[in-house]
């Protein structure tokens, strides 16, 4: 049994519209006018149990809308969805009790308790075995190092510890699959690291299956193996990450550290241009389209005194930047 | 999944959220100081009245009477929490994403909620209340064992409300903003629910009118028992209360069931 199956999955909002001034008020009451707005335009994927995938696309592309649609919070328009054999909306208790959702932007724990008074609660609601329970907490306490949290009011917690307390929290249960709807928003550097690291720890530790939305691409990058791009509710891309760079930015940055401080005359080589020279070191962005970067290593290699060398992949950042450009551009009208 | 850790975890609700109410003990306890102000203004105001009129008793009320009563419908509308105004923050600000994926009734939820505040304000109320009213008005004119009865009145009586603010809330699935459900229903329980003025001195057809609607239930059914209590009235009072609690359960159900496939959450 796969952990998410995705079908044609499609839901239209029905949008009042109003124009504007109190004219435009007015006649939105006597007459309101209603367009349709395609949020989830008819996307299939699925994923299988274990897998950590990054759900990204730009704001308005319909990513939290498909994650509500699988936690049996939205009723779709059409299409079908599975979740660990169940479909959400129809069977939405059954499945609550198997998954668990993070909202990055909206909270669990009480604000004014501490997040063990939370945690008891969430205990009873997903009515854990008390012993199982004292378990599990020990053991998320250890991993997510939230001991000295766990009796401080949430209000007086930084948004990074929140977010571990947060985290946890939809733990308690041993869901099955976790969806993450922008967890990182809002942390600092290091408190993104530190919830990344936890993510990567709970899908290869624990078998968690994980749906990650994220704008931050190094959320991305550092969690998932494989990535799910969707723009104007349709899904544009659905491979590995590395796959995605491939496909969408050919750019790459080659860095050389030399053996002599003057800049050697370099051959001119098609897609090759240097973006920075300095006594020892030289950077140059080659174009991989008009130009096989193994081409170009050997080249390079053959004419500088070349003690190092790296190839950078471009950040995935610019590469999702790129398919929501060309995808945009695309997708122009097809919304509404 | 048996019955028992079905009913611990609304239980569990009902202690959380009263542990969260004393968070901040000094503005819980401000609040109930609030009844002084009302029961002072009441006695002072009923006191005069029935000078003016020169009579012992009005509409079967005298004085210490007419001050029990407002103390009980005081007690019970200023211990109800504001539920409508979580509710439609759910729904407006999307923290449904979270109410509606969790294993739980959503109804019985804010119910669990909503008592773990009720239950923690009504004692506090009531105990301000009474002890002014027994300082300037005398002894409550209730026999002691009839305090269990009326208590189970003034407790149906808040779900009542509860029920009320729920439907109302639920409203927010079409309407976003229910601050204006919620003022007339506030207004018309102050009126016909007989919060400031015990029904009993309504002219003949408005006070029929008020009898028969479910508002009265809330305030006046509870508060009567305290001016003149008997057996049959309190029967009466919480054979209406299951009643209007019955109808309020269906509607509640009807507007959840038809609401809840209107969701569409804002912010995401």
């Amino acid at each position: 049994m796969r952990a998410v199956d995705v079908r044609d999955l499609r839901k239209v909002f029905q949008a009042k519209r109003k124009r504007p001034g109190l004219a435009g008020s007015l006649r939105a009451l006597w007459r309101p006018d209603y367009t349709a707005v395609t949020a989830v335009d008819g996307i299939s994927f699925r994923l299988e149990r274990g897998e950590a995938v990054g759900f990204v696309g730009p704001n308005g592309a319909g990513k939290s809308t498909t994650i509500k649609m699988l936690t049996g919070i939205l009723h779709p328009t059409s299409g079908e969805s599975h979740v660990l054999g169940l479909v959400p909306w129809r069977d939405r208790s059954r499945l609550a009790y198997r998954i668990a959702s993070v909202f990055g932007q909206r909270s669990q724990l009480w604000y004014h308790l501490p997040p063990a008074d939370s945690f008891n609660l969430l205990a009873r609601i997903y009515e854990l075995d008390q012993r199982a329970y004292r378990e599990r907490l020990h053991r998320l306490v250890e991993l997510f190092q939230i001991d000295r949290y766990l009796h401080i009011p949430v209000r007086r917690l930084s948004l990074g510890e929140r977010m571990r307390c947060e985290i946890a929290g939809a733990l308690l249960h041993r869901p099955e699959v976790i969806f993450l709807d922008e967890p990182t928003i809002g942390l600092d550097v290091v408190a993104r690291q530190q919830i990344r690291a936890l993510l990567r720890a709970l899908n290869q530790e624990e078998g968690v299956t994980l749906l990650l939305t994220s704008h931050d691409a190094g959320d991305i990058e550092q969690v998932c193996r494989r990535v799910i791009v969707i723009n104007h509710g349709s899904l544009v891309f659905d491979d590995t990450v590395a796959a995605l760079k491939r496909a969408f930015l050919r750019r790459k940055v080659i860095d050389l550290k030399l053996a002599e401080a003057t800049t050697p005359t370099m051959p001119a080589i098609p897609g090759v241009t240097a973006v920075a020279a300095e006594p020892f070191r030289l950077r140059l962005e080659v174009d991989a389209d008009a130009q096989p970067i193994e081409q170009v290593i050997a080249r390079l290699v053959a004419h500088c005194p070349v003690v190092d060398l790296t190839v950078e992949e471009p950040p995935l950042e610019e590469v999702i930047a790129a398919i929501y450009a060309a995808t945009g551009r695309e997708g122009e009208g097809a919304r509404g | 999944m048996n019955l028992g850790s079905r009913v611990r975890k609304y239980g569990e609700v009902v202690l959380v959220t009263a542990q969260n109410g004393l968070a901040y003990p000094v503005d819980t306890f401000a609040r109930s100081g609030f009844m002084v102000v009302v029961i002072f203004v009441f006695v002072q105001l009923w006191t005069v009245t029935f000078e003016l009129s020169g009579q012992q008793s009005i509409a079967g009320f005298d004085l210490p009477r007419m001050i029990w009563y407002l103390v009980l419908t005081e007690t019970i509308v200023m211990s109800c929490p504001r539920l409508f105004s979580r509710i439609d923050q759910e729904v407006k600000e999307g923290d449904l994403a979270y109410a509606l994926g969790r294993p739980y009734n959503y109804a019985l939820f804010h119910y669990a909620s909503y008592l773990g505040n009720a239950l923690l304000a009504l004692p506090l109320n009531f105990a301000v209340g009474a002890a002014l009213a027994f300082a300037l008005a005398g002894p409550p004119p209730l026999p002691a064992v009839a305090w269990p009865a009326v208590a189970s009145a003034a407790f149906l009586a808040i779900t009542l409300n509860f029920a009320v603010e729920l439907a109302i809330g639920l409203l927010a699935f079409w309407f976003e903003d229910t601050y204006a459900f919620i003022w007339i229903y506030q207004k018309v329980v102050f009126t016909l629910g007989g919060l400031f003025l015990p029904l009993d001195l309504f002219p003949g057809a408005l006070r029929r009118l008020a009898e028969v609607l479910p508002f009265s239930s809330i305030a006046y059914g509870p508060a009567r028992l305290v001016a003149g209590f008997d057996t049959a009235l309190w029967a009466t009072t919480v054979a209406t209360q299951l009643f209007w609690l019955a109808a309020l359960v269906g509607l509640v159900a009807l507007l959840y069931r038809r609401g809840v496939r209107r969701v569409n959450i804002n912010g995401g």
